[in-house]
């Protein structure tokens, strides 16, 4: 009998842990549906990999309760841990998009991680991380390509003399 | 028996849902935040009754160094939203939004509304705030206030309605000897 009920206990305690959402406000989720990099204002086709002429845009679905307002801000770290912040913006748009203002002057070649919060009027308080990468130009590659062979056949030719 | 079985589901899943919550809400909190009634390095006691003419701070100690954004909503009496935004971004820049006031100074903030005057109400309020550091980490608080009429109001108000009251009780009296 013992066995029996602490059984039905287990169960009830897993079920109510699988049926548990996400955020425990309401059982109902707010915040971020969707988190992701684009190469333009408006686009929804996520882009992780951007050259130095591209301008990566953070592109924000959210789900906002009704009657709510909600703040959504985003730091951007480059991959020396050096971090900005975007713009906030305050509103019950659903689909946001945000740049740095400043990406011409920070842009660096390398892995960027971009933080995002959500917070709205009714106390919601949410996170989300999206990554993305710069590589450098392609020219830029074939330049130091055509420049460092003949400095590498130069070096071998010297030491094949040498020998 | 089968009372006891029922209310030991119930309890379970009760004890499951709080157990996951806590788990999922785990911020860190601000270090202190708190209403208070002045700004400066030594305004940090809380005042939780404002007089009309007073003009009540939020005052939010955050558990981080670094750049942080805050975020407060303050929520009047009949439930309109005013929000108000901090940041800063190295030692030397720091910034409160055009719709606040206030000092920032380390880890310490006040703020309080830029527009007070104007969009005070008597009642209780609600401020809900939340910080932002650029590492990710996150953390939310809330405190209520209240504010009081001014002590003027409330004597015209008593000075005013005695002649009513009277006036009304003599009606009375008066229709109680007519029958």
């Amino acid at each position: 009998m013992i066995k029996r009920n602490l059984l039905t206990l287990t169960l009830v305690f897993a079920a109510g842990i699988l049926f548990m959402p996400a955020n425990a406000s309401a059982f109902q989720v707010f915040g971020f549906t969707n988190l992701y990099t684009t190469d333009s204002f408006g686009s929804t086709t996520p882009q992780d990999i951007f050259n130095p002429e591209e301008t990566p845009y953070l592109y924000m679905s959210l789900a906002i309760p009704d009657g709510a307002v909600a703040n959504t801000i985003s730091a951007w770290n480059d991959p020396d841990s050096l971090a900005y912040f975007s713009s906030s913006a305050l509103s019950t748009d659903t689909e946001r998009w945000v740049e740095l203002s400043n990406w011409a002057d920070v842009q660096t070649s390398g892995k960027w991680t971009i933080n995002a919060n959500y917070f709205d009027s009714l106390g919601n308080n949410a996170i989300a991380s999206a990554d993305f990468n710069v590589v450098p130009e392609p020219t830029t590659m074939s330049l130091l390509l055509l420049g460092g062979i003949p400095m590498l056949l130069k070096r071998k030719r010297k030491q094949t003399k040498n020998i | 028996m089968v009372m006891n079985k029922k209310l030991l589901l119930v309890l379970a899943f009760i004890l499951s849902f709080g157990i996951l919550s806590a788990g999922q809400n785990a911020f860190a909190d601000f270090t202190q935040y708190t209403i208070v009634g002045a700004i400066g390095d030594k305004e940090t006691n809380e005042k939780l009754v404002f007089g009309f003419n007073e003009t009540p701070y939020l005052y939010m100690k955050l558990p981080d160094t670094g750049n942080v954004f805050t975020g407060s909503f303050w929520r009047d009496p009949d439930a309109s939203i005013s929000y108000v935004s901090t940041k800063n971004t190295g030692p030397e820049a720091s910034h409160i939004s055009a719709s606040g006031s206030g000092l920032i100074s380390g880890l310490d903030r006040w703020i309080t509304l830029s527009n007070w005057d104007t969009v005070k109400k008597v009642g209780e309020w609600e401020v809900n705030s939340n910080y932002f550091h650029t590492n990710g980490s996150t953390g939310f608080s809330t405190a209520s206030f209240t504010v009081t009429p001014e002590p003027i109001a409330m004597v015209l108000f008593v000075i005013g309605g005695l002649p009513i009251a009277a006036s009304l009780y003599r009606n009375r009296n008066k229709n109680a000897i007519t029958v």
